[in-house]
This record gives structure tokens, sequence and C-alpha cells, in this order.
């Protein structure tokens, strides 16, 4: 902030202060109750306004914690590019970027080199976090296009009790377009900074026998940024700092849903690859040869159907198969620094994997209904290599494909009890069975109030784990890393009280207080030997802090959001700061329709107070991130635009570096830890069209 | 305290953000109109049909039986019906029965039939034949495709079209004061 131009600084205080004024009155709604709506006449009941319906059914996790919604509008306004730049306008969440994926921070916690691996991502309820590195990708490499995106669900806070694994922080339930969503088709083309470009085309139908089909297609690339300067390598050796064309990424999905009646069949094939700037791992800096290739290819039949009897049953059953590929080249200079000798390094990975899951729920009494479930998965073969292809070929780790092959079952029951008409007792338990680390139970409670209509009050306490993953048990290459076999999951207990207030039909503010307590912490540590492994930290960290999220959506098409929340999260046994944790966030938007309403004019910002960075010796510093979006209704027929400027006033923003991000510098015979540059200014240019 | 002003100066932009938004929620709140959930107004309505309906003679028992309101497919009122459920029209009780995706549609008065329904519209009303049941549903181009009326939302508020022919089909009167706020096709 203080580096910001003055007069740009006045001009956008004064643009907000006038805002309200500057528009068109409109009215705001009282709401009637069921009642005194009976004793109207039919006139009066064609006057009243009412607020559409939701025909999703609310799913129970999401009454019983604090829960968003991202829409597809939401994304079209502010103009998100990626899944994980539209999660950061949620208070408590942050989002950094190694220039090769990008993570996603929650509550204070985010770890350099942690890979999303503590945030459980689903698609329609279809788990994305894969089984080699837990990872669930939030930039291009995520398998839906954000176009194909029609709504995102994110529930903060621990939800092992419903889904198992890696639900210690968030559960963000990414819901694709639909065919009664589309209603026909879409093609998209984009350009951007950096020679961006970006196809997309989409369509979908439910036809009259109930038939309902949707598909699209994508294909993204850009040069990215092609001139990177590191400070911290600004030397003669590392091409002065300067990392110059080798920032490039593309990506391509295809996505495919297909239901008639209670039949559902959903398929996705992704494939991100992303040329990577830092050359982490000590590679050769400013190669153009460092690289990583994700993909993602998934199935999923379901079968979904409510029972017609008294009790409301409710049946599913799904049975799905995902593939998991990742490879990646890494070349470094062996022996004499960068003046040394050039080697290949390849490293991939893949698992694949099936499962099927039975869920039944039903009201037991008038006041009690339950859900109960058995899921049952099974990683029949799970492959991680390492080697170097020239100048000699070398192996330095292959772990086969079934020797690290398991299999896990859960079993899980739910159930909400209504004290009172305004008073709810909500708890749930699961029992996840791994064939590596054995059992582990995770139960959760919660009390939900409603003293009116307007007002809830949540009570609520739940405890998560994560299972030790392929990659931290048994990457061993030797010399460098060594495997654990012995890693224990890691758990959360979290505390929680929200308060949920609705302000008249247009606003929705939510408040929140927790605790958590994390245990048993997966990391990485250096041995005796100077080897790397994966151990349990034995220090536990909490966390307390407090979130604001604000929500408005006002008829007359303005709408808003604030989020603002602090917190402190550190190591309880050292007392200390966790690295990239800041302590405040701050995000807000405000779209506002002009120009005849057909177009909107939505700017957001994003603040990240100081953090620390790896090496814990330097302060990544805080950032004040400004975007600013012009999005179109219909121009020309069925035409739309959007026009996008991301970090506006071209901000030095910086990410601290993980530890795989150092070089050595021969010269000084010393190793040079560094931070990580974010993107500066760029812009995105969309044209879209329905037939 | 100077770190505190300097912290203040930090969040100005956010602060002011936050003033606009109260400022938006005061400068709009002055003239005040009556909101309500999209599916309470619609049940209110249900309630106005039975209400405004008159039946051929043989289609109650006796005079003290009720008129059963029968609601086909996917609940989207959820706890709505209960402010219409037991109330009295035409000094007749009204009786909500759910009878989801699969259930017999014989008995019912009024047949509200839910969007999920609409692939086996067709299926529906030929079952129900000209039976003296009025059809109610809020999918898309309901009465023109031969239901009797039709709840559509337009805007923020409920619009009605009545298809006066499958009406007189069913051997139902609909009140002028119903057809005299509502669109009518099929006439």
């Amino acid at each position: 902030m203080p580096s910001y131009p003055f007069m740009i600084q006045v001009r956008v205080l004064a643009f907000f202060i006038l805002l309200p004024f500057a528009l068109p009155g409109q009215t705001v709604g009282q709401t009637q109750s069921p009642d005194e709506l009976t004793e109207l006449s039919l006139e009066e009941l064609m006057d009243i306004k009412i607020v559409a319906a939701s025909k999703k059914k609310q799913r129970i996790s999401q009454v019983a914690a604090s829960a968003f919604v991202i829409t597809r509008d939401d994304i079209r306004r502010y103009g998100y590019r990626t899944l994980g730049e539209s999660l950061r306008r949620i208070s408590g969440l942050y989002l950094s970027s190694d220039r090769n994926y990008d993570y996603l921070g929650v509550r204070g916690f985010s770890l350099p080199g942690d890979y999303n691996t503590r945030i459980l991502v689903l698609i329609d309820g279809h788990r994305v976090n894969n089984a080699i590195y837990d990872a669930s990708l939030l930039e291009d490499g995520f398998p839906i296009d954000i176009e194909s995106i029609e709504h995102i669900e994110v529930v903060k806070g621990p939800g092992s009790a419903l889904w198992g694994s890696n639900a210690l922080f968030a559960v963000v339930n990414v819901v694709p377009r639909k065919g009664s969503d589309m209603d026909g088709g879409r093609v998209l083309a984009e350009t951007g900074s950096h020679l961006r470009k970006k196809g997309f085309v989409e369509y979908g139908r439910l036809f009259d026998n109930g038939l309902e089909i949707a598909g699209s297609v994508s294909g993204m690339d850009s040069d990215g940024e092609n001139h990177i300067y590191f400070p911290e390598l600004d030397q003669p050796g590392f091409h002065h700092g300067v990392a110059a064309r080798v920032d490039d990424e593309d990506a391509s999905k295809v996505y495919i849903t297909l239901s008639y009646h209670d039949v559902g069949l959903m398929l996705y094939k992704s494939k991100r690859r992303k040329t990577v700037p830092t050359a982490a791992w000590d590679g050769a800096f400013n190669d153009s040869g460092t690289y990583t290739d994700d993909g993602f290819t998934s199935a999923e039949l379901s079968y979904e159907k409510d029972l017609s009897n008294s009790r409301n049953g409710h049946f599913l059953a799904r049975i799905y198969h995902d593939d998991y590929d990742y490879s990646g080249e890494y070349p470094r200079y062996d022996n004499g620094g960068w003046a040394g000798t050039y080697v290949l390094n390849k490293d991939e990975g893949w698992s694949r994997q099936w499962g099927a899951e039975l869920r039944y729920g039903m009201d037991i009494t008038e006041d009690l209904t339950s859900t109960f479930g058995v899921e049952y998965q099974d990683v029949y073969e799970i492959h991680q290599q390492n080697w170097d292809a020239s100048p000699y070929y070398a192996l330095s780790l292959d772990t086969g494909t079934d020797q690290n092959a398991y299999h896990s079952s859960a079993y899980y029951l739910q159930g909400e009890y209504g004290l009172l008409d305004n008073l709810s007792l909500i708890g749930g338990i699961r029992l996840d069975d791994y064939s590596t680390i054995g059992k582990q139970w995770n139960p959760r409670a919660a009390l939900v109030y409603s003293p009116r209509l307007a007002t809830i009050f949540k009570l609520l306490y739940g405890e998560a784990f994560r299972a030790p993953n392929d990659y931290e048990r048994n990457y061993d290459d030797g010399g460098w890393q060594i495997g654990n076999d012995s890693l224990k999951p890691e758990t959360i207990r979290t505390w929680e009280l929200v308060c949920e207030q609705n302000i008249a039909s247009h606003s929705r503010l939510v408040a929140s207080i927790f605790r958590f307590e994390l245990k048993n912490l997966i990391s990485q540590v250096e041995t005796a030997d100077y080897l790397l492994q994966f151990q349990n930290n034995p220090h536990t960290v909490r966390s307390d802090g407090v979130e604001i999220q604000l929500e408005s959506r006002f008829e007359n098409g303005i709408e808003g959001y604030l989020g603002v929340s602090t917190v402190n999260t550190k190591d309880l046994d050292l007392d200390a700061r966790l690295t990239n944790s800041p302590t405040f966030l701050a995000s807000g938007g405000i779209s506002v329709p002009i120009w005849s309403k057909n177009f909107y004019l939505s700017p957001d910002f994003f603040y990240v107070d100081g953090r620390k960075s790896a090496d814990m010796t330097e302060d990544a510093g805080s950032y004040f991130l400004t975007n600013l979006t012009i999005t179109s209704g219909n121009i020309f027929k069925d035409i739309r635009m959007s026009f996008a400027v991301y970090n506006l006033f071209n901000k030095n923003i910086i990410a601290p570096g993980a530890g795989e991000h150092y070089h050595y510098d021969p010269d000084a015979d010393h190793y040079i830890y560094f931070n990580i540059p974010q993107e500066g200014r760029t812009f995105r240019f969309q044209l879209s069209c329905s037939f | 305290m100077k770190n505190a002003l300097s912290i203040l100066g930090k969040f100005l932009p956010l602060t002011t953000m936050m003033l606009a938004l109260v400022l938006c929620f005061t400068s709009y709140a002055e003239a005040e109109q009556l909101t309500s959930g999209e599916y309470q107004v619609k049940a209110v309505f249900l309630l106005n049909f039975a209400k405004f309906t008159q039946w051929p003679a043989g289609a109650f028992a006796n005079e003290q039986s009720s008129i059963v309101l029968g609601i086909c497919g996917d609940d989207d009122f959820g706890d709505a019906l209960n402010a219409i459920d037991g109330k009295t029209a035409k000094g007749r009780k009204l009786v909500i029965r759910k009878l989801g995706k699969g259930g017999n549609l014989q008995g019912c008065h009024i047949l509200f039939i839910s969007s999920s329904e609409k692939w086996r519209l067709q299926q529906i009303l030929s079952e129900l034949a000209d039976q003296p049941v009025l059809t109610v549903g809020d999918m898309d181009h309901f009465a023109e495709q031969g239901g009797i009326i039709s709840l559509r939302n337009e805007g923020k508020k409920i619009r009605l079209t009545i298809n006066l022919a499958s009406a007189q089909r069913a051997d139902l009167k609909i009140s002028s004061q119903l057809l005299n706020i509502a669109t009518i096709v099929g006439n």
C-alpha cells in the first residue's frame, strides 16, 4: 500500500464512496411469514416479490459448517481464470504460486512445498486429490475448465467425518454445468498478455424424454512472463537472476456428463504442461527444459433415487475409476555448478484406482433423519520413478507398479435430530480403514440454533485426518531422500462458533471464531545423515482466529463481497509463527452495472499481511493485489465479451519459496535460498457466443 | 498507537469499501416491498386455486370430504406446504399428499406436477384423462402443453397462465377472479 500512487488511491476511494449515491434507488424486501401470506388476496399475492429457490438438495454437510457458494455469475463478473483465483474471495483463504503450481492457504496454514494436500477437492462429489501426492491442482491443472463450472461449494473446517482423508481445512466441491444449465452451446475465445490463447466449446441439452447431456472441450496456451527476476540470484552465473522465456503453460481438457432419469455418467480428462522457471531442486537455471506434466482421467457411473416412501428415503450408488499421471524433466549441472556437466533427470509417477460408494438417507422419526454409507477404494497400481537419462543412464528410484498398492474401506453414519423447532443437533462419525495405516475414527458434532428466520448460530466440533501418501512413504532415491513407512496420519481437531445473519433479502453476513490443533504434521526434515525424510512432527500447531464474510446481491444488479480474517497460527512448542502464515487477510469486490446495465464493472482486491519466508530469516512482506474486470451481457445477438486486468498496479508480490527453492553458487561455495516473484500486470480479453 | 494508525492507513480502501456497502444497504432500504420464498408464495397460490375452482358434483364423496392436493415428483416446497396444510377452502379441509416420482395419481383434486416430471408430463396428463383434477405446474410452457394452471416466474413475481380448454375437458369451473389475473391460452 505505501507505494500506491497517491492520486490513484484517492480516485479509487472516491469511486467507492460515491458509488451508492450514483445509482438508481431500489426497493428492498421485508420477509413475510407463511401464515400471513395465506391471508392475502389474489392481487396482493401477485404483487409479492419472490426469492427464487435453489432446486438443489441441501446437503447435511453444508448445513453444519461455515459454507459458501461461488456462482458462475461471480466467475464471470470478476474474471476468475482458475479455481484457485475464485477461492481466495472467501475470508481466511489465500493463494500462493511457485510458478509450477498454485497453493491455497487456509486459516494461516500454507507451508511452502505442500501440494494442497490438506484441502479435499471434489468434482460433483468425486474426489480429485490423487493417491501419490494427495495433490489437487487449482491452476489450469484442475481437470474441469473454469468456464465449465456452474458453481463451487466451499465448506471450511474439518470434513473427514463425511469425506475421509485430506479434509483437514476445507472441502471444495466443484459442480460442473449440466445439460439443463446450458440448453444450447457456446464457443469462447480468449487472448491476453504473454500470448495467452484459449479456446472453449460447450454444448448441453435436456431432452423431453429425460436424457440430459453436456460436454465441453478446451485448450489454452501461454508463453508466460518472458522476464522473471529473482533478486537473490542476481549473479553472472545465474543470468543475473533473470529467467527469460521459461514460463510456458499449456492445458487441454475434456468433460462429458450424461444422465437419464436416475442414472448418471461423468467423464473427464485433462493434461497440463508447465515449464518451471525456478529451476527448483538446484536445477539448471534459465533452462526451458524444466517442466512438469500432470494429467487426470476419470469416469464415474452413479445411480441416485428418491424413494417415494413415507420416510423420504434417498439412495445413492457410485462406482468410479481414476488415473493420475505425472512426469517431469529436471536438467541440472553436476560438479562445478553451472559450469559443470549437463545432466537430464527425469521423474514420473502414476496411480490407477477404482472405488465404489453406497449411501442411504432416511427419516427415522419425524425429528430424526440419518444417512449412512460405505465406501471402498482400491489403488491397484501406484508407481514412482526417477532416473538420469543423459549423459549416462542412472536409475535412482523405481517403486514398480504394484508393490505399494493399497486399499481402504470406510463406513459412515450421520444424523440430524430436531430438539426444538429451531434447534437441532447434528452428529456424524466415519471409520476409515487403510491396508497401510490401519483404522482412523473421525467424529463431528454440531448444534444449530436459529432464534429467528434470518439468524443462525452454529456451534461446531470436528476431527479430520490425512493418511500419509505414497510420495511421503515411498520416495526413496537412496542418495537424497529416503522413505518412511512408519509414518502415522496427521490429525486435526477444530472448534468453531459460526453466526450467520441474513440482512433483508440482499445480504448475508457470516462471522466465525475458531481454534484448531494439528498434530503429527507430516513434514520433510533432514536426518542425521544429511538425507531428507518425511516425519511426523512431534510439535502441535495451534491456530486461533476470527473470520467475517459479507456477501450482498442487490436487485439493481450491484453485488459485492468483503472477507476479513485474522489468525494466529503457530507451532505451540516453539512458540513461533509458521512459514507463509499471514496474520491478517482481507478480500473484497464490488460489481456494478454500467451502460444501461448491459456491462458490469467489477474491481476486486486481496490484501495479504506479512509472511515469513521459507528459510525463516526473511520476511516475504505483505501485498495488496487489485484486479479489474469489465464483463458484458449480450452485445450483438448472443455475443458477450469480458476484459480483465490482473494486478492492475503491477505490484511486486512474492511468495515464500519452499525447501526445493535453492541454488548452489559454485563461486561463493554456498547455497542461495530464494522467494518466488508472483505474476505482474496481465490482461485478458474474452469473446463468447451462444447458439 | 502509531502502529494502530498505520494499520488503519493500510486499510483505507478496505474501510471505504465497507462503508460503501453499508451505505448501499441504508440508501436502498427506504421503500419497502413484500418478499417471500418462491415456494411459500406458490403454496399459497395452490390454496387459492382450491378456493376459486368449482369441481363437478361427483368429485367428492360427501360434504365432509377433503380437497386432496397431490405433489408429484421432486418436492420443491419443503416446509412451505405446512402453511396451507389443513386450511379450509369452500368449507373443505385441504389435505396434502406427497406422491414422489412413482406415486398413485388417483384420488387427487389438485395435482402439482414438479418440473422433475417434465419428461413424462404427457404420460401423466393422459393418465388423468379427463378426470376432474386441477393440474398445476411451474415447468416452462406447462399450460401450453395441456396442463391447466401454470405458475411462471416473471422477473421477481409470479404470474399465472390458464388453459381454459384443459379446464373444460376436466369439467372444472375456474372463477372469473382467477381468470382476470391470468393469461389465458387454449380458448
